[in-house]
């Protein structure tokens, strides 16, 4: 009686195991692969960060008369980027970042219709937001071609956005080539140093990069990269004010066209105790006669297989940022000094294909 | 300005034919040792460099748009 249990049990057990091997298909193994046509949101992230910037300029109403006035300002930034898979080849990334600015920034609109004062005003809050999509294509296992349009809104400033580019990796990806090209146009309202508005004005800007990265070493990577951007039309706030040999205010006058140039070179090396060193240095100009200098070291080690930390110390210098001169009777006087903290929450959402993949 | 361009390009030219085969890329794969900031990362240095030192660009971005108040 006891070996018929025994065996009937064992028939039982091999019957459930058997069924259950049976179930067991490709789909519940590899996870379900979705048609090459399916549209689907891959993953999604979210990240704040906060500034606290503080400096002297004499647009600002909280210091003496004709003196600089604190122009401290506190920006709470909120970013999310969505990533969405189309097919094997299409990736679509929407980013929505949005800032919110304590200082330094006009709060014209809120008065509408009563006539803007930019100047009293600018200590306020101000909001700024952007929607920007990227499309990239992966044409083949080397080259990925990508294009990207986008819209910025505040208070009284539109900025439209669109750009395109492409990256092809060579030598078995051992080197990689990106390049891209954006234009930029912005429309905004036109202020006085008393605050009061003159209708609409504009500028554009065209951008050009030229990346290039190298792996040396199975732990070490080099990286460079090369931009300019044009700049043309009105390249100020319109409502900054500096003080003039008579003693009185007056607004900025500025060139209507501006070069800039800039260059990166880093290099990221692998530590033996699971962590990483990458090291940036950052060189700027421009054809108004700023140079900038930063360089940057960054400090990561792993602590388990899903978290490491991170330690960045950056160490800039800039020239005439304080007193570039623009014109014999008016100099801009934009002397801040800023620091920063930045909080990182990545948000990585796994859908049900993955996590069966996982 | 060409002092820099000229040190990062000879530093890539010097180094630039190594080869390292895939099977010994393991390291490189781990998030750490991304090269690049990601774009959330880009966009706060950026914030950094325009508010900072009036300057902006390179790293894929454009200088210029964005906050109305520089």
């Amino acid at each position: 009686m006891t070996r018929a249990l025994f065996i009937v049990t064992l028939i039982a057990i091999a019957a459930v195991a058997g069924r259950a091997r049976a179930q067991l298909g490709d789909e519940e193994i590899l996870g379900r692969r979705a048609p090459p046509t399916t549209f689907r949101l891959d993953s999604i992230r979210m990240r704040v960060s906060s500034y606290e910037q503080d400096g002297h300029g004499y647009q600002s109403q909280a210091g003496p008369l004709l003196g600089p006035g604190s122009e401290r300002m506190t920006v709470l930034q909120t970013q999310l980027e969505a990533i969405f898979k189309h097919g094997d080849r299409l990736t679509h990334r929407l980013w929505i970042p949005l800032d919110i600015i304590t200082a330094a920034s006009p709060n014209a609109m809120d008065r509408s219709p009563a006539s803007a004062d930019v100047v009293s005003e600018a200590s306020r809050q101000n909001e700024a937001g952007t929607i920007d999509w990227t499309t990239t294509y992966k044409a083949d296992a080397q080259t990925s071609l990508f294009v990207r349009d986008g819209f910025h809104l505040e208070e009284d400033f539109r900025s439209w956005h669109a750009g395109l580019g492409m990256i092809r990796s060579f030598a078995d990806d051992n080197a990689t080539l990106s390049t891209s090209v954006n234009a930029i146009f912005d429309w905004f309202d036109r202020f006085d140093v008393t605050g009061h508005r003159h209708g609409r004005t504009s500028r554009s800007s065209t951008n050009g990069n030229v990346g290039f990265s190298q792996i040396l070493t199975p732990t070490t990577v080099a990286y460079a990269d090369y931009g300019v951007t044009l700049q043309s039309g009105e390249l100020g706030n319109t409502w900054n004010a500096v003080p003039l040999a008579t003693r009185e205010i007056g607004g900025e006058i500025l060139p209507r066209t501006r070069l800039r140039q800039s260059v990166l070179g880093r290099v990221v090396q692998g530590l033996p105790w699971n962590g990483s060193v990458r090291a940036s240095y950052r060189f700027y100009t421009d054809t108004w006669g700023i140079y900038g200098h930063t360089t940057e070291v960054q400090l990561a080690q792993r602590l388990t297989s899903w978290a490491w930390i991170r330690r960045e110390i950056a160490v800039g210098r800039r020239t005439n940022v304080g007193s570039a001169r623009v014109d014999r009777r008016a100099r801009s006087a934009r002397a801040k000094k800023g620091r920063h903290l930045a909080l990182r929450l990545r948000l990585r959402a796994l859908l049900p294909d993955e996590r069966s993949r996982d | 300005m060409k002092r820099a361009v000229h040190a990062i390009a000879l530093a890539l030219l010097l180094t630039g034919c190594a080869m390292v085969p895939q099977n010994r890329r393991g390291k490189l794969a781990d998030p750490m040792m991304q090269i690049s900031d990601d774009p959330t990362e880009t966009y706060r240095k950026q914030k950094v460099y325009t508010t900072r030192e009036g300057a902006a660009g390179v790293d894929g971005a454009a200088a210029g748009g964005g906050c109305g108040c520089q």
